[in-house]
């Protein structure tokens, strides 16, 4: 099966940068690209959504509490309860799943979005040796997408 | 036309029907005939019973013609006419009696001429008979009077009579016509009577004849009816049947086209799809198709105007009858064709489709071709995965082949080197806060990624030289670049991941590579003596004794290489079997007073013609009555058994399979395996065993090979 191309990785950026456009009318930017070592990093909040079929493995977006609050403050949300940050991070996740469901069509199956408060025993089970780390920033914050695929054998 | 067969099917199936239209004819058209047969037969008696009927009328007007005249002759007044119109009665009564009795023409009363048959009804011929009878003697008369009236004419007219002459012939013809009206008066009745007769039997024949018709006719229209009938039941029984063949036969196909995973449709002269077509042709497609639908349009919006052009005249071609369907069918450009298709989410992808075409004939011109489509995007998907396989095994190959030419030690530090220098890279990527680093992280990149390609290709490592060069193509156009932004880092970490990856898989084929060469290289002396010194030890570590190895074993560096595995084996099992067996514990040696230690001696000596192994150690020796004891306890062999073979036999069964002095299993003893297997590698080598041994003292095994002469040392 081929490996992750530079266009797999925009598909889930991509959903992130235009989720943050559309919902704040500020893009989300990325700082940087890299390759995480060991665990992979992941921040306070996390959505994750698990692949099989062309692809398995995980991808999954976390952002730091000061960002989630403030995405919700954008929002005009002022509970900032754990369940109110979670779904946020949830909602990214859900985008991202349905931007990989059309990019990918059927030959990647796309588990339902999963809503974590990091880090996360279920991120540190790599499929890859050295996952693909995007960073991100919106306003003064970080955020990453953490692109865990490997093609199935 | 229809072909012979196809006329003998036709025939045969519709052949009740056909022969039932044909009674059907045959009874109109029989029916018919006899219609005009028997409408001539009653015109024919309507002649006959009107002449009849003008002889009844005859036979009165004569007798009161008779009257008349005879009325006129006596009161001396002209009878000419009278004469003339009876005796014109009498011809015609005459004339009309004798062709009723025996046929002839006669004159109707519309003075036309009229043939009658002579009347076949035997009554009737009699009655005629019988008036016959009557009429003749008045006929006579008649006759007569007409005689003498046209000689009293004659002679009048010639002015040859006198008024005497005349007178007596005026009374002649008088006394005629008495006669004539005597006889009339008498039998007038009689004959109009029979003539009443005759004429009643002639119309009692004509109705017969007319109740014959309706009776035939009834009868016919009945048959006709009757067949008609059936006709009618068999057309619709058949209709019926056919309806119900060709609805089981639609029903069958729309099964089969509902069913059939290929695509699957007829394609007319004009490239239009037929109205019948696979329910997956939709779903193959990717798109809604009907009947009618032109195919060159279907394919417009999925292919390349050049596919769709060389498919067009492919098609175009099969259409026409100037090529052989066999001679063009590898030409067919629509296999495995690339085709642009929406998903289920309406999401345009990749597919291939291979279009398949046959041609339908029908009396040998062609009417249609049969499409079939089959999705084969997995099976060119994994084709091309193959292909890509085998590039890639290939690939592995040469970086293989690559890898032998290169000093192990500088590909160490290469790889060990390359690793740090792209984890920095790495780090850096991490570390980068903003868009103000990008152009000098990249700068630094560069520079770090093209050194490490500079010392691959100094080295002739030409993967790792061809992976640092994509790295720095895809940073050079970076560097090109006027302004830097975050996202056209994205693709930097895939190079990254590649390179490491890579020296992770050389890591490891250099590992493997080493292991090979370990399980590959040949034992030697050092290396065999080092080996039994370690089992040595362990072995006399596990059964807390102590042991000292005494080797000279140079002389293995000299033998051909299946001779040196062979000894090397037989070694390990005799020192294995040594220390288990036969050095005693600390506290049983000084028992026996001797030394702690216990010594087991192993050389490789040559003497004259032969080479010479010896393994000795000075422990407890092989002790006959032990192993007779064993042997039994065993039950390899019964006492009586024993007792047959002396000490040097008992001692020679150990090397028998399931022996063992050992009272326990344990990893180096006690199985009964061991010696047996050092027998039998004794005898692969040719070699010669001999054992000696004394209780408390010693055992040594002397095995004996001759020089080897033709095997090569190496």
């Amino acid at each position: 099966m081929p490996e992750l191309a530079e266009i797999d990785l925009k598909v889930f950026v991509d959903a992130v940068t235009h989720y943050f456009q559309t919902s704040t009318d500020e893009p989300a930017t990325i700082r940087s690209a890299y390759l995480a070592q060991d665990i992979p990093p992941s921040e306070s909040y996390i959505g994750l959504i698990t692949c099989s079929g062309r692809f398995r493995g995980c991808v999954h977006f976390s952002a730091a509490d000061s960002m989630v609050r403030e995405l919700l403050r954008c929002w005009g949300e002022y509970d900032h309860s754990e369940a109110n940050l979670l779904d946020a991070v949830g909602e990214i996740a859900n985008t991202i799943a349905g931007n990989a469901r059309r990019h990918f069509g059927t030959g990647l199956q796309i588990s339902v979005p999963v809503k974590l408060r990091g880090p996360s025993e279920r991120i540190k089970a790599a499929v890859r040796a050295r996952p693909f780390v995007i960073a991100l920033r919106w306003r003064d914050h970080n955020a990453i997408v953490v692109v865990d695929l490997a093609p199935d054998e | 036309m229809m072909s012979a067969p196809d006329s003998q099917r036709f025939l045969g199936k519709y052949r009740e029907i056909i022969v039932a239209v044909a009674f059907f004819l045959i009874f109109d058209l029989a029916v018919l005939v006899l219609n005009f047969y028997i409408s001539y037969k009653i015109s024919e008696s309507a002649v006959e019973i009107n002449l009849a009927g003008r002889q009844r009328m005859l036979s009165q007007r004569m007798t009161k013609e008779l009257l008349i005249g005879l009325q006129d002759a006596q009161q001396l007044q002209d009878v000419n006419a009278s004469i003339e119109k009876i005796y014109t009665s009498a011809l015609g009564f005459n004339q009309t009696l004798q062709a009723f009795r025996q046929g002839g023409t006669v004159v109707s009363a519309d003075n036309q001429p009229a043939t009658l048959k002579a009347v076949a009804i035997p009554a009737a011929q009699d009655v005629l008979a019988r008036a016959d009878r009557l009429w003749q003697p008045l006929f006579q008369r008649i006759i007569t009077i007409k005689r003498t009236n046209d000689d009293i004419r004659a002679l009048f007219n010639a002015h040859l009579i006198g008024v005497e002459e005349a007178q007596d012939k005026s009374a002649e013809r008088e006394l005629t016509l008495e006669a004539a009206v005597r006889y009339a008066q008498v039998y007038n009745l009689d004959l109009l009577d029979l003539m009443n007769q005759f004429t009643n039997q002639l119309e009692s024949a004509a109705n017969q004849r007319a109740n014959t018709l309706r009776q035939v006719q009834t009868a016919g229209i009945l048959l006709a009816l009757l067949n008609f009938g059936f006709i009618l039941f068999k057309f619709i029984r058949r209709l019926l049947e056919n309806d119900r063949r060709v609805e089981k036969a639609r029903q069958e196909t729309s099964e089969i086209l509902g069913t059939v995973r290929e695509g699957l449709f007829l394609l007319g002269q004009d490239f239009s799809i037929g109205s019948q077509y696979s329910a997956s042709l939709s779903a193959i497609l990717g798109k809604p198709i009907k009947a009618g639908d032109d195919l060159r349009t279907l394919l417009a919006d999925m292919v390349s105007p050049e596919s769709l052009k060389a498919a067009t005249e492919y098609i175009g071609l099969l259409l026409g009858d100037r090529v052989k369907e066999s001679l063009v069918q590898d030409l067919n450009p629509l296999v495995n064709l690339p085709v642009q298709l929406a998903d289920a989410q309406g999401q345009g992808r990749q597919r291939y489709l291979s279009l398949y075409f046959n041609r339908v004939l029908e009396h040998g011109k062609i009417v249609h071709l049969l499409v079939t489509v089959f999705d084969v995007t997995t099976q060119v998907r994994l084709e091309q995965e193959l292909a890509a396989a085998k590039q890639k095994a290939k690939a592995e190959m040469e970086v293989l082949l690559d890898l032998l030419k290169v000093n192990p030690a500088h590909l160490k530090h290469y790889l060990g080197r390359a690793e740090r220098e792209l984890l920095g890279i790495n780090d850096q990527l991490r570390n980068i806060e903003n868009s103000r680093d990008y152009r000098q992280a990249i700068n630094q990149i560069f520079r770090q990624t093209h050194t490490l390609k500079g010392e691959a290709a100094a080295l002739g490592l030409g993967i790792f030289e061809d992976l640092a060069q994509r790295f720095e193509d895809m940073l050079s156009e970076l560097r090109g670049k006027s302004t830097v932004l975050g996202r056209d880092l994205l693709a930097l970490p895939l190079p990254l991941d590649d390179f490491l990856n890579r020296i992770g898989q050389v890591r490891e084929l250099s590992r493997r590579l080493s292991d090979l060469q370990a399980a590959f290289s040949e034992p030697n002396e050092p290396e065999l003596v080092r080996n039994m010194t370690a089992l040595a030890q362990r072995i006399a570590e596990d059964h807390a004794k102590q042991v000292e190895l005494e080797t000279d074993l140079a002389l293995m560096a000299v033998l051909p290489p299946r001779i040196r595995h062979g000894l090397n084996d037989i070694a390990l099992q005799l020192l294995r079997n040594a220390i288990v067996h036969g050095i005693e514990s600390r506290s049983e040696r000084l028992i026996w007073n001797k030394a702690v230690t216990g010594t087991v001696q192993v050389f490789l000596k040559q003497r004259e013609d032969e080479y010479e192994f010896v393994m000795r150690d000075d422990g407890r020796g092989l002790i006959a009555e032990d192993i007779r004891a064993e042997l039994l306890r065993r039950g390899l062999y019964t006492e009586a058994q024993l007792r047959e073979f002396d000490d040097n036999q008992i001692v020679m069964k150990i090397f028998e399979p399931g022996f063992s002095t050992a009272d326990s299993v344990g990893r180096d003893a006690g199985h009964g395996v061991g010696l047996d297997v050092v027998k039998h590698m004794i005898g692969e080598l040719g070699a010669r065993l001999s054992i000696a041994t004394e209780k408390y003292s010693y055992t040594q095994f002397s095995i004996c090979f001759p020089i080897p002469a033709e095997e090569a040392t190496a």
